[in-house]
């Protein structure tokens, strides 16, 4: 039985090469798609799953009215958080970024950029696998860092690394021990290094991400409470006795801040705050919607198959009628058909396996991510979903074929029943809403995108790049240094420095207040010329000149948004505001003598913060938070002039570190790089979407067709011209595609205007592509099958006349 | 109304030639019953495609009212079949997705005949026929010889010049066959041309001329002096 199985399914494929090809190549896309998406998700939550303490350990962010969710919080709250709440076993803060540092040991120098600074106690919640040396070396002295194994090679080879010394900024420090980290982590440093002295109570110092170890078992809920408290009673509860104020008042006022608890477990992908931390955030989002995508990719194939298997049955319908005869039972009629789909699937699947051991290392490269198909866990369950899903569409058409009544079908009565029609319809329709959705997706992410790209950004990024300052004494005096050089260089049309730049984001974050309102504000301290080179506008006032003494001691700029926010919009200049920079004891009075245009420091997916600019020297301190030099060249071999630039800049500002320079426009560029990439993967997605319901549907318009030929036949011996004969066999599909755009708009519609809504700077919804996407639909609707009914009218009338 | 003259017409597969029709010579005047007889394959299928413009000759001569039409495309010839020529075919090919009333109307529709004519003439022939109760019903849900009888009211409701019947009783019993038959007769009684082919020499007598061919040729032909029964009851 088996052989006559396997033969009548080897000629029905032959026979139906069209079919099997469709069937198992749709599949194997979907499948494909399916794999890589869910390796992609099991990457992205593999963060800190090795972690042993990933369910005791939570980080405290804090949440207050003016400034959302920070990710940071103050070393006041590790400490009483520590001291007063019995469920908080232990907390440690570590730092927020990862640093770079130049590494020397006798001559041999390595430059790291991933060294986090941290306390003692890290290892205590980070507990990385130990190679070489011990913690509780690590822990004996705040001069003994850790270093990772890759780090360890760099230096020292095969050779033992601990109890090394190595220098950093002139400070020695010993080598205590080696690690390597067991996975996916939310700190993964090249390099551990103490802090200097544990810290002093601070409720200011928003520099650390806080860790808290919270005994098992602990009502999280309560234990959050109670770190509430401590903030009203150590915080707040001092400056209401001093002001006679009530808490209810205060809370009206300003708000009454609070703290949140995020676990480890889940921080990766879940992360509420406004950073994730030094390991980044996966795109939690994205997953999903890369997810559902795939599963629509399997739903338009097995649509495929499903309105495939049916249309055709009738051509297998003697076969069954002739087995249901010889007493085949229907049950075993079922399984044989679910076999040779389930034959097709397992094809579809190693196909699908080795279209993405293949493109795997593309999609690595695209994503930025690691990933291996060597995955047991994933690889079983695209294997489940794949047995699955293919017993489910073996089984329609397989019932479906199985209650054929043997005589009916062996007289050659096989009429085509309304139901599968209906159903196969219905089929249709959701394939082309799930292509239309596409087609509308990528013409909208396409809108966004080349309006994010062409967007005046309130300042000029043309020809600029920005070289990272690091860590050289009198950062200034080098700066000024260059300056002079490079005046008179032709190619150099304008220096200057700033503290951040367009697209870093919001780095520094200071309390400004002026009157009663006060907020936390974006701060960069700048060289005079800065809104100059940048071509920032200044809407009122003026900028920062070198001329005014007052301008390195009193002088403040703000940006629209900050006016807004201290109600001084129409007529900020003069104003005084202070900002919580302590100077001198007391937190200084600044003078606002220009309001800048409101500039994009950050990316499209960030309402513009309030921002303020200062000179650099109006601070003693500030001097020294110079973070890039720019410059803006002219000509057209920047290439030489950048190596020239350099050759300068290692002569009079930084032998040390390597020159590390990007060009403004591209660093910018990579705030919406996450969106292009998701464009990109619409646009690929998009189109194979596409192509396969082309392809299906180009296999039904044969099939649906071919059994209306007698139909044509008599149409045509009627008087029927080309026109309307064609017209007739379309007609169904047109309908089924108008009747899918009128559902696929509004659906769309909601679906493109959420993705819309988590930018802050958006086109306006455009509606021609709610028009064009139809109009496309109709278009690749009557080239497929228009092109069948062309053929079918240039039949032999005869034929089916006589024969049918 | 037809004259034919040496008609031929040649089916080649890669090995085989077979010669359908041979040279052929046949008049049919207005108002006149053929029936067309003769056994499997003896070309009479061929010949009543020929006649219908659904086929070509290879070569010889086919005016139709006056026309030379045997050069005609595929274009010309849909012309003057959709205007002149009505079909009734053995399994009546009916539309099944269609409703009686539906299927009737198509070649009105196809002719360009406007919609509120159309309504009247169609109502008016399946009156005639006497289905006008079953205008709303699908094909597979009437009987074989209401469904021929509607292939009929098709045939006819463009008031076609000639009306040519493949077999029309083959797929019924003999009651339905002889409605249909009697159907015909009426027809040709109230002036229609009328070409049948039939196997049957029972069905053969309602026409007014029996032709039989073989091998593509005519070998008999014969006046029908005699009038059926049914029509006397």
């Amino acid at each position: 039985m088996i052989r006559t199985w396997i033969k009548i399914f080897y000629r029905n494929s032959k026979n139906n090469k069209l079919n099997i090809i469709i069937n198992i190549l749709g599949l194997t896309l979907g499948f494909a798609g399916l794999l890589l998406v869910l390796l992609y998700f099991n990457y992205e939550e593999s963060y800190d799953k090795w972690n042993p303490n990933k369910d005791i350990v939570y980080r405290v962010v804090n949440k207050s009215r003016s400034d959302g969710i920070s990710y940071t919080a103050p070393s006041g709250q590790a400490q009483f958080f520590k001291s007063d709440i019995p469920e908080v076993e232990q907390s440690v803060l570590i730092g927020t970024v990862y640093r770079y540092k130049m590494f020397s040991l006798d001559d041999k120098k390595v430059f790291s950029k991933r060294i986090i600074y941290t306390e003692p106690s890290f290892f205590d919640f980070f507990p990385f696998e130990i190679i070489e040396g011990s913690i509780v070396k690590f822990e004996e002295s705040r001069s003994h860092i850790a270093i990772s194994e890759k780090f360890a090679k760099k230096f020292f080879g095969s050779e033992r690394a601990t109890g090394n010394m190595m220098t950093v900024d002139d400070k020695a420090y010993t080598i205590a021990c080696v690690y390597t980290v067991q996975g996916n982590s939310h700190y993964d440093p090249e390099v551990l290094i103490q802090n200097s002295k544990p810290f002093d109570v601070n409720w200011g110092d928003y520099n650390n991400e806080l860790f808290c170890k919270i005994s098992e078992g602990s009502d999280i809920a309560e234990v959050n409470n109670k770190m509430n408290q401590i903030i009203v009673d150590k915080t707040i509860k001092p400056y209401l006795s001093r002001s006679g104020m009530s808490l209810a008042e205060y809370d009206d006022k300003y708000g009454i801040d609070t703290v949140l608890l995020e676990s480890l477990n889940t921080l990766h992908l879940h992360n509420i705050s406004n950073n994730a931390g030094p390991g980044g955030n996966g795109n939690y989002k994205l997953l999903l919607m890369l997810l559902g995508l795939s599963v629509l990719l399997i739903i338009i194939s097995c649509v495929n198959f499903i309105n495939l298997s049916t249309a055709s049955a009738s051509q297998r319908a003697k076969e069954v009628g002739v087995k249901k005869t010889l007493g085949l039972s229907k049950k075993q009629l079922i399984i044989q058909y679910v076999s040779e789909i389930l034959v097709q699937g397992l094809l579809s699947l190693i196909l699908a396996f080795v279209i993405v051991e293949l493109t795997l290392p593309y999609f690595n490269d695209f994503i930025n991510v690691e990933l291996s198909i060597a995955n047991m866990s994933v690889l079983l369950t695209v294997i489940t979903i794949a047995f699955f899903t293919c017993v489910f569409i073996g089984l329609i058409p397989a019932v479906y074929l199985s209650n054929f009544k043997a005589i009916e079908v062996l007289k050659g009565n096989v009429s085509r029943s309304k139901k599968g029609i209906i159903v196969r319809n219905a089929m249709l329709l959701l394939q082309f809403l799930i292509s239309g959705f596409f087609l509308i997706g990528v013409l909208i992410i396409y809108s966004q995108i080349s309006y994010m790209v062409n967007k005046d950004l309130g300042f000029n990024k043309d020809k600029t790049i920005v070289v990272n300052i690091y860590n050289v004494e009198d950062k200034y005096k080098k700066y000024e240094l260059i300056k002079k050089v490079l005046s008179d260089h032709k190619n150099v049309e304008g220096i200057s420095a700033s503290m951040f730049i367009p697209g870093d984001g919001n780095l520094n974050n200071t309390r400004i207040n002026h009157g009663d309102y006060s907020f936390s504000s974006g701060a960069n301290s700048v060289d005079f010329n800065y809104t100059d080179f940048a071509n920032i506008k200044i809407l009122k006032g003026r900028a920062l000149s070198e001329n005014l003494t007052s301008d390195t001691i009193s002088s403040i700029l703000i940006n629209e948004t900050a006016a807004k926010l201290l109600h001084i919009y129409d007529n900020p200049i003069g104003k005084k505001a202070t900002i919580a920079w302590p100077w001198k004891g007391e937190d200084r009075q600044l003078e606002i003598v220009g309001m800048i245009k409101d500039y994009h420091f950050d990316g499209f997916d960030a309402d513009i913060d309030p921002l303020f600019l200062i000179h650099w020297n109006t601070f003693p301190f500030s001097k020294n938070w110079m973070g890039y030099v720019q410059f803006k060249l002219k000509g057209d071999d920047l290439s030489k002039t950048i190596s020239e630039i350099e050759k300068l800049w290692v002569e009079n500002v930084d032998s040390k570190y390597p020159f590390s320079y990007e060009f403004l426009d591209k660093k910018f560029a990579k705030t919406y790089e996450k969106y292009e990439k998701q464009q990109t993967m619409f646009l690929v997605l998009s189109v194979i979407v596409i192509i396969i319901s082309m392809l299906g549907l180009f296999a039904l318009a044969t099939l649906t067709i071919q059994h209306r030929l007698k139909e044509v036949a008599i149409r045509k011996t009627l008087g029927a011209s080309v026109k309307e004969i064609i017209f007739q066999l379309i007609k169904n599909f047109l309908k089924i595609t108008l009747i899918s755009s009128v559902i696929l708009l509004p659906i769309s519609y909601l679906a493109m205007q959420n993705w819309l809504d988590s930018f802050s700077y958006k086109i306006d919804m455009p509606l021609w592509p709610y028009v064009l996407t139809p109009i496309l639909l109709v278009v690749l609707v009557l080239a497929v099958v228009g092109f069948k009914a062309f053929r079918a009218t240039k039949i032999s009338l005869i034929k089916y006349l006589k024969f049918e | 109304m037809i004259k034919i003259t040496d008609l031929v017409k040649v089916y080649r597969t890669e090995e085989v030639e077979t010669t359908a029709l041979n040279s052929l010579s046949l008049e049919v005047k207005e108002g006149e019953f053929v029936s067309i007889m003769g056994s499997s394959g003896c070309g009479k299928s061929t010949l009543l495609n020929i006649i219908g413009l659904l086929d070509s000759p290879d070569d010889g001569s086919y005016t139709f009212g006056g026309t030379e039409v045997a050069k005609f495309n595929e274009k010309e010839r849909a012309s003057i079949r959709k205007a002149n020529i009505g079909f009734v075919f053995q399994n009546f090919n009916l539309i099944d997705e269609l409703s009686v009333y539906e299927n009737v109307e198509l070649p009105l529709i196809y002719n360009g005949v406007k919609s509120s004519e159309r309504k009247k003439r169609v109502t008016e022939i399946l009156e005639r026929i006497g289905i006008v109760h079953r205008a709303k019903h699908f094909p597979l849900q009437l009987s074989g010889g209401q469904q021929q009888r509607v292939a009929v009211a098709r045939a006819l409701v463009t008031n076609p010049k000639l009306i040519l019947a493949d077999e029309p009783t083959g797929n019924l019993d003999s009651k339905s066959g002889n409605e249909v038959m009697e159907l015909l007769t009426e027809l040709h009684t109230s002036g229609s041309t009328i070409i049948m082919v039939t196997h049957s020499a029972y069905d053969a007598q309602f026409s007014s001329r029996i032709i039989t061919l073989n091998d593509g040729a005519i070998i008999s032909e014969k006046v029908n002096e005699h009038k059926v029964d049914v029509l006397v009851q």
